[in-house]
């Protein structure tokens, strides 16, 4: 144990910074009824943009008014979200985007058909398809680059020594269920866990498209606030429909990110094989496998998150927490203990637990088991399909939407659809239209709706950076969310700081 | 348009949701309009007590009778999967 958790540190108390945020990859269809042909999945996103863009947007700017950027990218629609200070924050502002999203299909599939023959456009927030592809939903963690003991790179090793065993086993309340084992489902016809699990090769790689890994290095250069802080990248989860799961997951992380930051932690089991481990665990729904460790032992992964729970619970005993630090501590503690003793009272919480409980439902319903189950039957496609439609952001057709109806008393004759059982849906859509206030997005966002509201000549289409006319301001630190030249043009309308100046040599 | 493509864009989705169109024979809509709503009714009960840790009887289960059982529905699930990952190419 590097330090005791009795040993009470001054530092520890000191807040730590983080910034969350998720890269969302859409998958996207839009077939023409009459050709029966797919349309070029980058028009599908630009009609989907141009709709975003009238209600939220500008169309000089890649980003929207509240602070996250909407663009084209492999073929699919990727959601950057804001940048956001807590995982809470970054959870609504992912709710946001699925709900911003859902408000804009229609209009985006009109666009569609009036090329002609018409069509339906899915939008649909998963990580697979039937033909061995995958894509994203990828998280990005502010965090230190060194400790007060550590520098840099020892400070990265001991980042991924710490995090891989926690990686490999968050998916038993993040993973978002699959139908199928193998990358084209050529294993075997069952449920497991994880969307992604068969896409993750490596234990550590630099590539997001290749040799997918439980940590990645790839934005490991970024240079983040004068070089204090790293951008932790992780590619291996799945996207969430379920914003407690989405806060769950971010939570959790940033709980552990904090105490490596603190040098706060002490044993914990290490895989023998991550990878494999990570498969595993995919495919044991009872959340009894156990998977071998390097001393020569096995634990499962509800066994493996408890060492990490018990470790933030003592930490979070010693050292000031946030309210929703103690929240998610008692959230994740109560969610082992459902998953050993009735994962059934999770279900409508966590993802993978909610779809396989409507499948077996399904299949009950017909006196089937998984194992009856023919490749090619009409019963295999119709599983196949479900597993697409859970994600499936219309509320027509998607079966998490379909889920919230059902299990809420609001009934055919409710006046809002229901975004989540988690949320306040006000304040989920407050967030479609405000940016997170304490960080860099809230002077994007707020000049982007300047931009709509009085037409000051605004265009955001980096990260960084916001131009005014011709005048750009840097926004180096995410975590700067004031600055007084950008207040002013706010303040005083459209002018910018070089019509100020104008102004000021005439006078 | 085929008269097969027309009922496939009729059809209800696998768990019997239907879209919301006048149904050009009154008489099978009416029908299919009734079986949707039971199954629904159905299927808002299973899941209430799916999710308070509860299992439906084999008597309930019964009740839940969806109307997929017709071949040009079935077709229409694999015809649904291959369209959707005819559409996807490999992202990060």
């Amino acid at each position: 144990m590097l330090q005791s958790s009795a040993t009470v540190r001054p530092w520890a108390s000191k807040v730590r910074h983080r910034v969350f945020s998720l890269e969302t990859e859409y998958a996207i269809c839009f077939v023409e009824s009459e050709s029966r042909s797919p349309v070029d999945p980058s028009l599908v996103v630009d009609a989907l943009r141009r709709s975003l863009v009238k209600r939220y947007g500008t169309d000089e700017s890649a980003f929207l008014v509240n602070g996250s950027k909407f663009h084209y990218d492999l073929g699919h629609a990727e959601w950057s979200l804001p940048e956001c200070r807590t995982a809470r924050e970054a959870a609504i502002y992912d709710k946001a985007a699925d709900a911003a999203l859902r408000g804009v299909l229609r209009g985006a599939e009109k666009q569609l058909s009036s090329r002609g023959g018409g069509g339906r456009l899915r939008v649909v927030k998963n990580n697979v398809d039937a033909n061995g592809r995958t894509w994203g939903c990828h998280e990005n963690y502010l965090c230190q680059r060194e400790t007060d003991w550590l520098q840099r790179g020892d400070h990265l090793r001991l980042l991924i020594r710490y995090l891989v065993p926690f990686l490999v086993t968050r998916q038993v309340y993040a993973g978002a269920g699959r139908v199928g084992w193998g990358q084209n489902l050529e294993e075997r016809f069952a449920f497991q866990i994880m969307q992604r699990a068969d896409f993750i090769e490596k234990v550590v790689s630099d590539d997001t498209q290749h040799d997918r890994a439980i940590v990645n290095l790839g934005r490991e250069r970024d240079t983040l606030a004068a070089d204090e802080f790293r951008r932790l990248h992780l590619i291996l989860a799945d996207a969430n429909m379920s914003g407690w799961a989405t806060w769950l997951k971010l939570g959790t992380t940033g709980l552990l990110l904090r105490m490596l930051e603190d040098l706060h932690f002490g044993e914990i089991p290490h895989l023998g094989d991550p990878v494999d481990a990570l498969h595993r665990i995919s495919r044991d729904p009872t959340c009894s496998v156990e998977v071998p460790l390097t001393d020569g032992s096995t634990a499962t992964a509800v066994q493996i998150q408890r060492r990490y729970h018990q470790q933030a619970r003592s930490y979070l005993e010693r050292f000031p927490a946030s309210s929703e630090e103690r929240e998610i501590l008692r959230a994740w503690g109560e969610a082992l203990d459902q998953l050993e003793q009735d994962p059934r009272g999770l279900v409508g919480k966590v993802d993978w637990l909610t779809k396989k409980a409507l499948l077996d439902g399904w299949l009950g319903q017909r006196g089937l088991n998984w194992s009856d189950i023919d490749r090619g039957s009409p019963v295999y496609y119709d599983l196949l399909k479900m597993d697409i439609d859970y994600h499936n952001l219309a509320s027509t057709e998607g079966l998490f939407y379909e889920f919230l109806k059902l299990v809420s008393d609001h009934g055919g004759g409710a006046e809002e659809e229901p975004l989540d059982s988690f949320f306040d849906p006000q304040v989920v859509r407050q967030a479609i239209q405000t940016p997170p206030p304490y960080t860099r997005a809230k002077i994007r966002g707020d000049l982007l709706r300047s931009a709509r509201r009085h037409g000051t000549p605004v265009a955001v289409d980096h990260w960084e950076q916001v131009v005014l006319g011709d005048y750009g301001i840097l926004l180096e630190d995410p975590l700067r969310f004031f600055d007084a030249e950008v207040f002013s043009i706010l303040r005083d309308g459209k002018r910018t700081p070089r019509d100020a100046t104008d102004h000021d040599e005439d006078a | 348009m085929s008269d097969q493509r027309r009922i496939r864009k009729e059809k209800p989705s696998s768990l019997g949701r239907r879209e919301e169109q006048a149904p050009t024979n009154l008489a099978r809509g009416a029908e299919e309009a009734e079986a949707v709503d039971r199954h629904l009714k159905a299927m808002a009960d299973l899941v209430r007590r799916m999710s308070l840790g509860q299992t439906p009887s084999s008597d309930e289960a019964r009740i839940i009778e969806l109307s997929d059982n017709r071949p040009e529905l079935r077709q229409t699930s694999e015809e649904y999967v291959t369209e959707f990952s005819d559409s996807q190419t490999m992202g990060q």
